[in-house]
């Protein structure tokens, strides 16, 4: 059988006029922009298999919340951080199936029902940052997991699972080759594109519908690739950003510690403005068994049910990630920034799952934490059910989106935003 | 007339891109180069199963 070849609607539109438009970065375009003033950075951190409801949501509203046996490891950053309950990405359900939603508020599978695809807010923001730094953004990833980030193409952006080999990337050299010879690559890369992007103007009058929207998105992986060239020939022959932080090792309890090294260089990439966007997926993979006291798996103990024994292990684990997610906000808020400020000063960080309740594989009542400055924090805000009516996560998404400088009023399944509850 | 006529592995050319290939569909491709040395690639396309 042949295989299907071709997927998407924007394909016309690509390949119309004398060239394919490749979409760029419009950060290029900001290169003049106020050094003086610290950049804005965006950090979104997906738990595949989200936390146990009942230990994690505050029971208070406002500024009346009362800490969770889950938020207590973030008792210090209350003013700096806000809790939230009841949103949802509308539509998306399938228990793990939905989890990669989580930063766009769509399924893979429904994406063509929307005009950006399945694109998550991390993209949407480099495709606006990206341009300025040497990796327009960073994938991080541990526990072998979902796919946390995706293009406007409807493809996932791979993770990067060995922290110390983006230690390696971020700040030593990686080719022996040339600069020049680099150059000629770089070059022939941009060659062929081209070649590829003629090409597929004579295709296009020959698709079915089915066959463009393959194409479409092997289309904008096209794009991806030029605007990832273009990077590299914008950054080939500027130095390496320098670290007096070390190549993240492991040797802990081999769960957390692979937890924590991903933090750590991720804190590193967002010091040296290596990047300004880092998306970091925690994975149902982790080995949780090698912390003491853990004898079943993450996902079975996920299904936790009411099992004393399950709940109490299933504790463990979230109360560890949580602490390391105290520790990266820590090392954020001792990161000294432009103006006297600290690199959470200027961070956006979201931790939180696509997710609601992992033992009734509901995408309901996503758990989300807003951390980083920019916002009116300190409080649990809590948005009740009008009906069946629920405030979409990506309400808050693209809040995030504006305060990142980006001028969109729509994103995923939004309906509005949060700006009067947050800037 | 055509000097020299090769198929090109456009899926190691995405690859060495660092983008990721599942969920990819990627077309047969096959580059040409002419008697003047100019380059034209050419795509195939294989009709979906009905």
């Amino acid at each position: 059988m042949k295989t299907p070849f071709m997927h998407r609607r924007h394909f016309l539109q690509a390949v119309s006029g004398a060239a394919l438009a490749f979409p760029w970065f419009s950060g290029l375009a900001l290169q003049g922009a106020d050094a003086s003033k610290a950049p804005r950075r965006l950090v979104c951190i997906g738990l595949d298999f989200g936390v146990r409801p009942e230990s994690f949501f505050p029971t208070g509203q406002g500024t009346n919340l009362e800490l969770t046996p889950l938020l207590k490891p973030l008792e210090r950053w209350q003013r700096k951080m806000t809790v939230f309950s009841q949103l949802e990405h509308p539509g998306v359900q399938g228990g793990h199936y939905g989890v990669h939603a989580f930063l766009s508020g769509v399924r893979r599978e429904q994406a063509s029902q929307y005009a950006d695809g399945c694109v998550t807010i991390d993209q949407v923001a480099e495709e606006h940052l990206g341009g300025l730094t040497r990796l327009p953004s960073l994938c991080l990833g541990v526990g072998r997991g979902d796919d946390i980030s995706w293009t406007r193409s409807g493809i996932a952006v791979p993770k990067m699972e060995d922290p110390g080999a983006v230690f390696d990337l971020l700040f030593r050299p990686q080719r022996k080759s040339t600069a020049s010879s680099r150059l000629a690559e770089l070059n022939e890369n941009d060659s062929v594109l081209s070649l590829i992007a003629e090409d597929a103007k004579r295709v296009a009058t020959r698709l079915d519908r089915w066959d463009r929207e393959k194409m479409d998105e092997f289309m904008g992986a096209m794009r991806d690739f030029e605007r990832a060239n273009a990077t590299n020939k914008t950054w080939l022959d500027k130095p390496l950003p320098v670290t007096a932080g070390k190549r993240p090792t492991l040797g802990g309890d081999g769960c957390m510690d692979q937890v924590r090294a991903n933090f750590d260089v991720a804190a590193l990439a967002l010091q040296a403005d290596a990047t300004r966007i880092i998306t970091l997926n925690i994975g149902g993979g982790l080995p949780v068994t090698n912390i003491p006291g853990i004898t079943r798996g993450y996902h079975d103990l996920s299904h936790s049910g009411q099992d004393p024994d399950k709940l109490r292990q299933l504790h463990i684990i979230e109360s560890a990630l949580m602490a390391e997610f105290d520790r990266f906000l820590e090392k954020l808020s001792t990161m000294k920034d432009i103006g006297g400020t600290s690199l959470l000063d200027n961070t956006t960080v979201v931790f939180g799952s696509g997710m609601g309740n992992a033992s009734a594989h509901a995408n309901t009542n996503l758990p989300v934490i807003l951390a980083g400055g920019g916002f009116k924090h300190g409080r649990h805000l809590f948005f009740p059910k009008n009906g069946r009516q629920q405030t979409p996560l990506c309400d808050l998404y693209v809040t995030l989106l504006q305060q990142m400088g980006v001028e969109r009023d729509k994103f995923g399944s939004n309906k509005g935003n949060l700006n009067q509850l947050l800037v | 007339m055509s000097k020299d006529q090769n198929p090109l592995n456009l899926r190691a050319f995405i690859k060495s891109s660092g983008i990721a290939l599942r969920n990819l569909s990627i077309p047969p491709a096959t580059k040409t180069v002419n008697m003047d040395g100019e380059a034209k690639i050419t795509i195939t396309i294989e009709k979906s199963p009905k």
